[in-house]
């Protein structure tokens, strides 16, 4: 089997692994919390009788295994249980919830890596000068302040005091929105050929995307910098100047592929962080995506439908990270060939 | 022993700017919170009454960062906010951190098995989005800045778990390990006296950059509404609070807005400072 | 020592190098690495340089290459030709010749060759430096040869493999082929093959000897190690401490050391009839030096930041 195989089904093992974890650890914590979960379900008003009711029905009058048996069995039904709060198959709020904070995330993934690894390569290459220093200070300025800090200003900056914007919403009221088939506009916009859609979703998706991934920018590019400037220590850089190839061939693509390595794999982790700032930037910007949906069950103490955005999350979170673990074997030719990670 | 001057990490870091200007940034809010009580120009205002003679005041020589929609001064509730913001980054700190590096020590140090296990564990934590699983923890309890520290806790202990563990796999290598361990030292001992001091370094600066870290998550959340709770004073609520009146009561949001950034790029540039001595002296 | 090669900078010469000194900046106040440095290499001739670590040998080679503004150097002086044209300061010149006109072996292949692209990608790359409009098939035609020059028998494998598919020996195979693709005026080696183990590392300098005597390079060698200078180079330079102490003929110089400092590395060639290895005063660029006597530089005249 081709090395490459072998490392990706390694790391389904692994992820497979992690989720059950993640769904161990919500069963525990919501069922290890004081109080009885079919009251605090059901509120101060139900009856003693509807209590017993939802008690036999969730199984909760047996054994914490069996418990976590059933819920599990549930789950490979694809049954995440009902919302309390909607009245509706978590399963279902989920789905109409989740495709507007994943096109926020992808599009702010998207924004990260095509400005934050060129500020990184061209800092590294003219490392000490001007432009350097003060990309230095804006990352850690960037980094420094919360996604909804930088929604928050974004939003009064373009939206508010300098009209360029819209102020929230993914999608203006009076028009239609694509017929939905895959849940983000810009794809269903695309698939339907309607130029207009298009540019109203693009133009209600720009603020948000760039609040979410300003931190990302600025840890992306203190990163690629100090890769690279690493990477321009190795001998093999001395000899490609050696051998004259152009300074701009070197920073570009003998120095920029070993660089990238170890960026792409942090940039992985940094997933998790971008998944959860998108509650953030979405409640600025009154976008529709889990966030509401999230705050919401919270605060309902909505058992089935925490434990179900939080699963559907983790999931999302371990298959980017394999993607990404395919774009770092792509770049690295020794993950490739060897199997092993560097 | 040495005078702390006479030390080289002390003077490659007092030669450094970056690190100076995070510590000046640091001392100023640590001053700020420490003696709220003599520095803020309203205390009472940290309360949940104010001057309802001046309602929303703009910035101005009485109020100098202006004052909210009761009248409470702007600047003496984000000096108090700075109090319960280091408090909480403080306790969070000193729980999480020993946790997760006895557990970091402990996969680093044994077997293959054990550190499958236990990094496998941190994935877990590591798998759902911070921000996510502190939320959902206080979805199950009460939102309140109690509960936000519990829920940190339980989502920062594992960085300092995989810190460690990488730390403890480089130094388990290392000659002076296999030496106690040929003179027959026990694991607590190799684990605490031998590896440990050896990973300190990098254990406190990690711990300073993330005091800001903690305030900034802990300010997300109460952003939602899922930390400190009305009257506290809070950065992440004032934030938010501020939001709504925006864009004519702009002081409401940006002030807070700022002074979060202050104190979160202060510690970063603390730890980065220490962390550029440290290497410049070696 | 025989007079430093004064006026002569005609075409004979590949590489003249005169009154060449070279500070760099040290964590206390300036370090001279070099002190007027002079030292010639004829057409098709070899030319060892011999000295310790941290003598100043590297330094050389990298003011040759124009490598040094990346080293911290301060300040540099005295003149550098290449083929009769001045260098030092004129940065495109030092451009247009590397890579092409000279070209270098470095000490560890494995390193030196970039992980992430495949031989084949860094041949095209050094091919393309000597001929621009260079066509793929007629790069991968060229590789081929070279390639199998140096004895390596599945050349197509090779091209297609990264540096850490291959062992240390064809690495530095490798290496060599790549730099006398384009055929270079002078060929500065550094140490080739010093990390590799003792028997592949007789291997690969016979190899090197044997190529380039068949095509005539000019070769500037630099080693630490006397006896492999022996066999191989016409005349030898000593360098120590910054300074060329001892220039002779291979000959002269293993049968009629000068400078004490050439007796005791010659002493340091380990002979199986003799256990004790004498010690070697320790170069050291900080401290004052019984063994030579310090004249000072002229003062810089070209500084690069």
């Amino acid at each position: 089997m081709p090395p490459l195989a072998l490392t990706l089904i390694h790391r389904l093992i692994a992820s497979l692994v992690v989720l059950v974890g993640v769904s161990m650890l919500m069963f525990a914590i919501a069922r290890v919390i004081p109080g009885d979960p079919a009251r605090i379900a059901l509120g101060p008003n139900a009856t003693e009788a509807q209590v017993q009711a939802l008690r036999r029905e969730r199984h909760l009058d047996e054994s914490l295994p069996r418990q976590y048996w059933e819920y599990v069995r549930e789950l490979m039904h694809g049954n995440l249980g009902v919302s309390l709060y909607s009245n509706r198959p978590v399963r279902v709020d989920i789905a109409q919830y989740l495709p507007a904070t994943l096109e926020l995330v992808f599009a702010a993934g998207l924004t990260i890596v095509v400005i934050g690894l060129p500020v990184g390569v061209l800092s590294a290459r003219y490392r000490g000068g001007l432009g350097d220093h003060l990309g230095r200070i804006a990352s850690i300025m960037s980094v420094s302040t919360p996604a909804f800090v930088w929604g928050v200003i974004l939003q009064l900056c373009f939206a508010y005091l300098w009209r360029l914007f819209p102020i929230e919403g993914r999608f203006t009221a009076t028009l239609t929105p694509p017929p939905p088939v895959t849940g983000f506009f810009i794809l269903d916009s695309l698939l339907a050929g309607d130029g207009g859609a298009l540019l109203d979703s693009l133009h209600h998706l720009a603020l948000p995307a760039l609040a979410l991934a300003m931190a990302g920018i600025g840890q992306t590019a203190r990163l690629t910098r100090a890769s690279m400037v690493d990477t321009y220590r190795k001998p093999f850089i001395e000899m490609a100047e050696a051998y004259g190839f152009r300074e701009s061939r070197i920073a570009n693509r003998y120095a920029f592929r070993p660089a990238l390595v170890p960026v792409l794999t942090i940039l992985g982790l940094d997933l998790a962080a971008l998944l959860g700032n998108a509650f953030l930037v979405e409640s600025v910007f009154g976008w529709p995506g889990l966030s509401r949906y999230g705050v919401e069950v919270i605060l309902h103490k909505d058992l089935d439908a925490i434990v179900g955005t939080v699963l559907i999350i983790a999931t999302a979170f371990l298959i980017a990270n394999i993607v990404v673990d395919l774009l770092v074997a792509l770049v690295n030719p020794r993950i490739r060939y060897a199997g092993g990670r560097s | 022993m040495r005078l702390l001057a006479e030390k080289p990490e002390w003077r490659a870091f007092v030669r450094n700017p970056t690190g100076m200007i995070g510590l000046a940034l640091v001392m100023l809010v640590v001053l700020a919170a420490v003696f709220a009580d003599w520095i803020a120009p309203y205390p009472s205002h940290a309360g949940p009454v104010g001057d309802f003679g001046a309602m929303s005041a703009e910035p101005g020589r009485r109020f100098l960062l202006g004052t909210d929609t009761i009248g409470r001064d702007l600047l003496t509730r984000v000096i108090y906010a700075y109090r319960l913001s280091l408090e909480m980054a403080v306790v969070v700190l000193a729980i999480a951190a020993p946790i997760g590096v006895v557990v970091g020590l402990l996969a680093g140090y044994l077997g293959p098995a054990w550190s499958y296990a236990l990094m496998r564990l941190t994935d877990v934590f590591l798998s759902i989005p911070p921000l996510v699983l502190a939320m959902s923890i206080t979805g199950f309890l009460e939102p309140s800045a109690i509960h936000g520290m519990i829920a940190i806790t339980a989502m920062w202990w594992p960085w300092y778990a995989r810190l460690a563990y990488n730390l403890t796999r480089a130094e388990k290598q290392e000659g002076y390990v296999l030496a106690a361990k040929t003179v027959g030292a026990g694991l607590p001992h190799i684990l605490f006296r031998e590896i440990l001091p050896n990973c300190m370094p990098a254990i406190l600066t990690k711990m300073t950059i993330d005091v800001g870290f903690v305030i900034l998550i802990a300010s997300s959340m109460s952003f939602l509404g899922l930390g400190a709770q009305a009257p506290t004073p809070d950065l992440g609520s004032m934030v938010a609070d501020g939001a709504k009146y925006m864009p004519d009561a702009w002081w409401l949001t940006v002030f807070p807005a700022i002074a979060i950034l202050i104190v979160v790029m202060g510690f970063n540039l603390l730890g980065d400072g220490l962390r550029e001595a440290a290497d410049a002296a070696r | 020592m025989p007079p430093a090669s004064g006026r002569a900078h005609g075409d004979a010469f590949v590489l003249a190098i005169r009154r060449l000194c070279v500070t760099f900046r040290g964590l206390s106040g300036p370090v001279e690495a070099l002190r007027d440095v002079a030292l010639h290499v004829r057409r098709g001739e070899k030319v060892a340089l011999v000295g310790e670590s941290g003598s100043g040998k590297s330094t050389i080679a990298r003011v040759v290459l124009g490598l040094l503004q990346d080293q911290g150097a301060v300040a540099v002086s005295g003149s550098v030709r290449l083929a009769a044209r001045e260098i030092l300061g004129d940065q495109s010149a030092i451009r247009s010749a590397r890579g092409d006109r000279v070209t270098m072996i470095f000490q560890d292949a494995a390193s030196a060759l970039n992980p992430t692209f495949t031989i084949g990608d860094q041949f095209r790359e050094v091919l393309r430096r000597g001929d621009r409009t260079i066509s793929n098939t007629e790069a991968l035609r060229r590789a081929r040869a070279a390639l199998t020059d140096v004895y390596l028998h599945d050349p197509d494998r090779v091209l297609g493999s990264y540096v850490f598919q291959l062992s240390g020996g064809m690495s530095q195979r490798v290496m060599i082929a790549l730099a006398l693709a384009n055929n270079p005026d002078l060929l500065i080696a550094d140490e080739p093959g010093s990390s590799l183990d003792v028997t592949v590392q007789a291997r690969t300098l016979h190899l090197m000897n044997e190529l380039i005597g068949r095509r005539g390079t000019s070769v500037l060698f630099i080693s630490h190690n006397l006896g492999v200078v022996r066999e191989f180079a016409d005349r030898v330079y000593v360098i120590y401490r910054g300074r060329i102490v001892e220039h002779a003929t291979a000959a002269q110089l293993f049968d009629d050391p000068r400078h004490p400092y050439t007796c005791a590395l010659l002493a340091a060639i380990p002979k199986l009839d003799q256990a004790r290895i004498p010690d070697i005063p320790e170069a050291s660029p900080r401290f004052a030096d019984p063994l030579i006597e310090h004249d000072g530089c002229s003062e810089p005249s070209v500084t690069s930041a």
